[in-house]
Formats: C-alpha cells, structure tokens, sequence
C-alpha cells in the first residue's frame, strides 16, 4: 500500500517539476520568456544539457537581473536533480531559489511551490512530520491566497493537497486528511477535463482514512471504494495496478464482517506482491505489504476460527520475519505480535496470549518512544535550518566556488555550509601553519555544528520533557479518580494551554514577549497546583507598553528554567509565605529587555551547598539557557549576562535568591 | 498486615496511591513522605516492610534514599514517569516498577507479586542483592543518559522459579524461543527466563554483545572464528548461524579493536 503511494509521490512531483505548463509567473513581463525556455529545456536529451541549459540561461538577458524568474530557474535545477535522487543538490537548488524571494510580495505560487518541494523531499528522506509541516504550509499558502487566484492550475493545487492529506494520514490525523482530501477533489471537480489519476488517489486516501478514523465511518468508505470501482471500469488504460483497489475491499470487508470477500482479496494482493518481488522487485516496502498480507491473512483466518490455515499463514510469516527483519518496520511487527496473540487466544493457549499481549505492548511503547524522538529531533532540524538559512545563503555567495562543481559535490556542499556557519574559524585559519590550521578548523567546526544542533534539540526536551508531561498527566489522573472534577478541568486548562503555547513557540526561534509571558503563567499555575497553593507569583511587566508587548519578540523559553529553580529551591522555606516575583523591564536601550526572577527560599547559598543528586539536574536547563545566550551574544556582538545573587548579601533582612538575565529584543 | 509507605513528591498523585492502596485488605498504610530527607526519617520511624517510591524525587533519586537507610531487607515497587536511566537500572536487578499515570491493573499485579514473595520468599536471590545491582547500574556514569554496563557487572534474571544472579561476563550467548530467552553459561548451565530476546539485547552491552542473527544474542568474548559459509564457532565449538543480511556487520564488529 505504501509503496504504490510513494510511487504516486514520486510521479506528481514529477509532472510538477518538469512539465512545461507548470505554474506561470505572477508579473506580466518574462512569463514568456520562461515558458520558451522550459520548451527549450525539454527538447533536450539529457539531463545533464538541462542542467548546463538553464545555468547558461541565468546569465543572460531577462533572466538576468530578475530575481523571480531567477528563483523559478532554481526551482527547475531542483526538479532537475529531484528526478536523479540527488537530494541534497535538489535541496541546495531549492533553498537559493527560496532566499531569493524570501522577502518578496507576490510570490505566493512560489512559495506555494518550495514548500511542497520540501515537503516531497522530507518525504522521500522518511522525516514523516517535517514532510507534514512543509506541505501544510504549503496548503496554509494556497488556502490563503484563495481569493487571489495563484497561477497554479487547479490539478498543481489538487495534487499539493493530496500530497498534504497523504501526509497528514503519514502522522495519524485523519480528520485533517479528510477535510484536504475533499479540498482536492472540489478542485478537480472545478475542472472540466478528468485527470482519472488524480481523482482515484483522492478516492483511494479519502476510503482509506474513513477506515483509520477512531471511530470507523465505514459507509463513507465505501461510498469512494465504489467510486474507484467505477472510475476503473470506465478508464482501464489509466489505472497502473488494480492493487491499490484490492486492499481497500479487502480491509473494507474484513470492517463489515464479510470474511471470505476480504480473504479472496487479500489472496489477490498476496499474489501481485510475490510475484513482484520474485521478478525482481527490491523495495523494502513490497517486502512490508507482502509482510503484511500474510499477517493479515492469518487474522482473518482467526476471526473465521479455521485455525489450520490461520497457523499456516503465521509461520509463513514467522518465516518472512526471520529472513528480512531489516525490511519491517516497529508497526509491521506490531500487527505480526497482535495477530499472534489473537491466535493463542483462539486456540486456547491463554498463557501465551497473555504474554504476547504483553510484548505488543513492551513493542508499543518502544514505537512510540522512538516516534517521539523522531518528531522532536525533526521539529528541531526544522528550527535549526530556519536560523541559519539566511546567513548561509548570505555567505554562500561570498564563498567564491564553481556552482557546478558544488552541486555535484556532497562533501563540498558540507563543507561550504559549515564554513559558512563558522565563519570565525577563518580567522583562525590565517594565523596557525597550514597543514596544522585545516585539522585544527576541521574539528572545531564539528564540535560547534554539534553543539548548535545539541541545543536546540535539548532546548525543545527541556521544555516539554516526557518526565514532565507524564508527570503532569499522573496528576490529572489523580484528580479523575479522586473526583475532584473542578480541579481536573482547571488543571487541564493550564497543561493544554502551556503544551499548545511550547509547541507553537518552540517553532520559532523569537517570540511576542506577550506570548511568552503567557506560557509563564501558564507554567507557574499549574505548578501552583500541583504543589498545592504552596507558593504566591506575580509576573510585573508595568514598564512595557501594551504594544510592545505584542512588537517585541524574544528567544523563547529562556526565562522557565530560572523560575523552575525558584519553585523546587524555594520550597524549602517553611518560615514564612513562598512569593515568586518576576519583573520584565526595559533596557536602556530597545536592544534588549532584562528579567528579574526573585525568591524568598534558603537562598543560592544554602541550595548549592545543601543537595546532589537533585542540582544536576536541574542546573542543566538553565545551563542550556546560558549557552543559548552565550551564541545570541556572539550572533548580535553584544553583552547578554546572567547574574545571581543570594539575597543574604543584600542590605536588609531578607532571604532568598535573585537572577537577572539581559535578553535580546527585536521589534516585528 | 504488610506495612507499606508511599514516597512521592507531588501531592496529587501521593493521595491517589493512598486511595489505591486502601482498596487492598493486605496492606497497611503507615506513612507518607515527599522528598527523601523526609523519607529517610519515616523508615526509620515506622520500619515499613514495603516501599512504594518515586525515582525522581526534587532532593535525590530514590537510590539515593536507600543509600542511606541502608539494608533494611524491605520490598521496593518503584514508580516513574519518565526516566530510562533509571528504568534500565531497574531492568538489571529483575525489579518491580510502574510507570506514570498508574494503571490500576499493573499496581495489582506488582502487589500481588509482593503478596506471594511475603507467602513463599523467592529462592535464590534477596533484594538487597537485586537492588545492589540496579545501584550499580544507577550509579555508573550519571552525565550519560544511558548506562554503560561493564563486563564485570552483575544482573540478576527472574525464571518461573527462581532468581539467578550472575556476571555478564559468564553468559556466553542467549537464544531467543519465542517470548522466551534461553541463557547459555559459561559453565554449560541453561537458564530459561520468560522475556523476548529483544528485552536483554537492550539492556546488555552493546560493545560486548552482538545480534548475528534474529535469534541469537552472543558475547564477544566467547568467539572464536567465523567462517564465510554464515557461521560463528564459539570457543567451546559450538555453532552460532549468521544471517545473510547481518553478515557485514558481523564482520565489522569482530574485526573492531576491543579494550576491556
């Protein structure tokens, strides 16, 4: 199943990237120019003379000094180099043609179009969420613009909308798929030629998801499994394998109970996906469907209690799972456990059932935990990748190379952006002899790549860490079960208002001083509950102006780990009322704003000298937030400090800590 | 009557594993505490025979908290939310934990478990020893969010009927038997403990033991050739096969140089 959806993928990008009547330019003038040209580029044999082709075409003429058709020409590169699997030019070429409308009006078709580019190659490389923010921004885009018609043919934008609604099923949100599955089918309803591909993809997704919904819509299923029914009896010559079909009746069947249909149709793909591979086919993902249709097999086999053909299927694929583990991924090994137990269950072996209910579920958790990893590690590349882009781009131009040589070069590619990413190891560079110089650059710019992309992976952790969440989730469980229904609700309240605000932000890398503020709150509530009411705060903000607030971005989340020490060290005060104080205040100057976390607990003092095991710990967030300040500082050449007091040193009989942090401000 | 105490920093869920532990006739509650200083003085005071103790906990781990009441022969059933540092510990002593939102049934059976130890003590091994193998564990290079266990160190399996201790560097291989793994020893014992494969091939070093194939796990230093017909012949000549598909990484692996 999946593997004939990559196909698909692999065929719209295709026609999006190489046909010439893709997407035309917005501004009047060079629209002509660029559709001769893409004829042009097609007559050509090979590859390569397009390549050489369009390169030669951008130091000429009308293309020369017009940063649109400039950015269309990279687009065509990328497609170019899309096609030969050679991602890492195709992103390249993708991401010059980006930077050069970056700050453009008017180019919403192609930014429509980078972003589904993107979407496409995150796809191919398996990064499932980042290929899911790409297209839904690329479908954000499109929604957009609705009113101001982008010059994208309805069957571009019905196909971007497949590939969203593909990708939102690809991350198990179905709800979401269905409404972008409709999206395109209005669109290539609003046609009056029938693009029969496009229409049985949509049919095919839309079937599919209405099976996946938590709660089935089986009718709604087979309303498209008949529409796919029909539309491939009155198009045979369009339709590549009657596979796709197949595996919806078959698992729309098994749904409604009619076993045998399901079983002979699983019979049917069982077939087409032997004999693929025995002629040869390599794809791990034939592999996975053949996989699948043998553990499926077995199931209905269970569900029909003819036990023997139920174990002949299971061993065959014990077999399968012997010979090509590498091939099969944690759920195909789920579905092989869950198919097992249902097994032992039927025959009657309860002990074995149970113990294999238990490994599906050990098998779970490690998916799910790895799921997890996965999402947060590409979340952060994405992070990652808007921070640096500008400056890369910026430098790559500086950095004088041949650009064929590049393109064709990984390892220079990775190297260029290294050292653009750590210009001041060229200074380095020009003192120390030169042999010694290069190994020292070279270590250097691994550790500090690293160290970046640590941090920002360890910043989004520690934010929303799975010991918190879970934690957090504990307590709620409690107030459930204890009936407590007020405080459930409170307390959910606070917990989806902070997760909503961290994910949002944690995206971005400045914030609206205003929002971050309010994820404190969000943050200080609900830690207010769940050590009941033991501390008072305030958050003080008096001397911004109401609309700076919203103006002014910061660094987010560099203030929580200095207030989350201020809740766990002040708690061992028990003489008088726990009060956390924070105070944001201007600078003097609009470079940056300072934030005073002040309270009343044992002071610094105390703490550090006092516990172990605990101050590790804790001491690593705030660490990540000074290292973070540290780059801030070296990126604006400008002083960012945090100081600490113990408030024992103060004039005055007081107790407790104080931290000042100084934190860069942009105005949006 | 066992006498139980609750440690658990967050007030909500202390009173949810109160009420739990209400429903349970063989069970008596005899304090509470939220961090581990206090913790230290509840034990002491109360003499407990089981313990129901977060790992995380604002001043300390729960190891911590042991460390310092030192051996007291009591059961521990550990809870956490999130932590696999410490749940790998956990693994290698064979102890009990759950895991955060407490599910009702999962509680259930660690208790009974309890019950059953308090009726018929499990031969072999004594906690104390299970939990100075998870400290072992616990304790080894904390800044690591994984632990690194040595050859030298100890684990301890739990069989139907027994519990063994034993040094990692005496398990010569381990074969997978459905949910079952089979340990083979250096002195020809076999020990058959009821986790997949999968369960010790995470947990055991993966500097010293190596997956040839789907059904096999096998310690390094057992080896003694491996011939290109997709076999490894163990010191003792015994044969373990080697999958098609492994066998790059096989000989990666045996020809990487090893320091103990």
């Amino acid at each position: 199943m999946k593997g004939s959806c990559i196909l698909l993928i692999v065929f719209t990008l295709c026609g999006c990237n190489t046909e010439p009547d893709t997407g035309q330019l917005q501004q009047g003038y060079g629209i002509s120019h660029m559709k001769e040209a893409e004829k042009e580029a097609l007559q050509l044999d090979t590859p390569e003379q397009q390549v050489a082709y369009w390169k030669e075409k951008m130091t000429v003429g009308p293309f020369l000094n017009d940063t649109l058709l400039q950015s269309r020409v990279y687009y065509r590169l990328a497609g170019i180099y899309y096609t030969r699997n050679k991602l890492d030019s195709a992103r390249w070429y993708m991401r010059k043609g980006w930077s050069l409308i970056e700050n453009r009006s008017g180019a919403d078709d192609m930014r429509v179009l980078f972003n589904f580019g993107e979407g496409n190659i995150a796809t191919y490389e398996k990064n499932m969420h980042q290929a899911n923010y790409y297209y839904s921004r690329a479908a954000a885009i499109l929604k957009h613009a609705g009113s101001r018609r982008l010059e994208l043919t309805p069957f571009q934008q019905a196909a971007i909308y497949l590939a969203v609604a593909q990708s939102d099923a690809g991350v198990y949100q179905y709800e979401q798929a269905i409404l972008h599955n409709h999206e395109a089918l209005r669109l290539l309803k609003s046609d009056t030629v029938i693009n029969v591909r496009l229409l049985l993809r949509a049919y095919d997704q839309l079937a599919v998801d209405f099976l996946r919904l938590t709660e089935k819509q089986t009718d709604s299923a087979r309303v498209y499994i008949e529409r796919m029914d029909s539309l491939t009896g009155k198009y045979p010559g369009e339709v590549i394998s009657p596979r796709f079909l197949f595996d919806r009746k078959a698992l729309y069947y098994a749904d409604i109970g009619k076993l045998d249909s399901s079983i002979s149709y699983h019979r049917a793909i069982l077939k087409m996906d032997s004999t693929a591979i025995s002629e040869g086919e390599t794809s791990p993902v034939v592999y996975g469907n053949l996989f699948k249709d043998l553990v499926n097999l077995s199931d209905r086999f269970v569900e029909k209690k003819q036990l023997d053909s139920a174990l002949y299927y299971l061993n065959k694929s014990d077999q399968f799972l012997e010979e090509y583990d590498a091939y099969l991924s944690g759920n195909d090994r789920i579905l092989y456990r869950e198919n097992l137990a249902n097994y032992f269950f039927a025959s009657g072996q309860y002990d074995r059932a149970n113990n294999e209910f238990r490994n599906v579920l050990e098998e779970a958790r490690q998916v799910y935990e790895n799921k997890y990893l996965q999402a947060t590690a590409e979340i952060a590349a994405i992070n990652e990748l808007q921070v640096k882009e500008k400056s890369i781009i910026e430098l790559n131009r500086q950095v004088v190379l041949k650009e064929g040589q590049l393109a064709e070069n990984r390892l220079l590619l990775i190297i260029t952006t290294l050292s653009a990413l750590l210009a001041f190891t060229i200074i380095i560079l020009l003192y120390g002899g030169r042999k010694q110089r290069r190994l020292q650059a070279e270590a250097e710019r691994t550790r500090l790549q690293k160290n970046s992309a640590e941090l920002e992976q360890r910043l989004l952790r520690a934010q929303m860490e799975p010991h918190f969440i879970f934690n957090t989730l504990a307590s709620l469980q409690s107030y459930i079960r204890l009936d407590d229904k007020e405080k459930a609700l409170k307390y959910l309240r606070q917990f989806s208002g902070l997760l909503r605000n961290s994910l949002e932000l944690s995206r971005q890398s400045f914030v609206p001083l205003a929002d971050e503020l309010q994820t404190l709150s969000y943050y200080l509530k609900l830690q207010q509950m769940r050590y009941e009411e033991e501390f008072d705060f305030r958050i003080d903000h008096r001397s911004i102006e109401e609309d700076e607030l919203y103006c002014w971005l910061i660094p987010p989340m560099l203030i929580q780990p200095f207030v989350e020490n201020a809740i766990i060290h002040g708690q061992d005060n028990t003489k008088e009322e726990r009060a956390i104080d924070i105070v944001i205040s201007r600078g003097a100057n609009d470079t940056y704003i300072t934030a005073t976390i002040t309270d009343n607990g044992p002071g610094i003092y105390a703490t550090m000298g006092g516990k172990k095991g605990g101050e590790k710990k804790k001491s690593l967030s705030t660490e990540i937030s000074r290292e973070r300040l540290k780059m801030l500082e070296y990126e604006k050449n400008e002083v960012f400090d945090i100081s600490v007091t113990d408030r024992s040193t103060l004039p005055g009989n007081q107790c407790g800590t104080v931290v000042k942090l100084h934190i860069p401000v942009i105005s949006a | 009557m066992i006498k139980t105490v609750i440690i658990e920093d967050e007030p909500a869920i202390r009173k949810e594993i109160e009420w739990l532990l209400g429903k349970q006739p063989d069970l008596e509650l005899v304090g509470t505490a939220g961090s581990v200083l206090q913790g230290v003085s509840v034990i002491r005071d109360k003499k407990p025979n089981l313990l129901l103790m977060d790992i995380q906990l604002t001043d300390g781990t729960a190891f911590d908290l042991l460390k310092r009441i030192g051996d007291t022969g009591l059961q521990v059933i550990f809870i956490t939310a999130y932590n696999d540092h410490a749940i790998k510990a956990i693994k290698f002593g064979a102890l009990d934990y759950l895991l955060k939102p407490l599910d009702e049934n999962e509680l259930q059976s660690a208790l009974d478990r309890v019950y059953a130890g308090f009726r018929k003590p499990v031969a072999g091994v004594e906690v104390r020893q299970q939990l100075q193998v998870a400290e072992e564990q616990m304790y080894r290079k904390p800044e690591e969010t994984a632990p690194v266990a040595s050859l030298e160190d100890q684990i301890v399996l739990h069989t139907m009927e027994y519990l063994q201790l034993l040094q990692i560097k005496d398990i010569v291989y381990c074969k997978s038997e459905g949910s079952y793994t089979t340990f083979v020893l250096h002195d020809k014992r076999e020990i058959m403990v009821s986790r997949p494969l999968k369960y010790y091939d995470d947990l055991l070093p993966e500097k010293w033991f190596i997956r040839p194939h789907q059904s096999y796990l096998l310690n390094l230093l057992f080896v003694d050739r491996y011939v290109k017909a997709g076999y490894i012949y163990l010191k003792d000549h015994s044969q373990i096969p080697v999958s098609v598909r492994k066998k790059d990484y096989v000989l990666q692996r045996l020809t990487q140089q090893r320091t103990l």
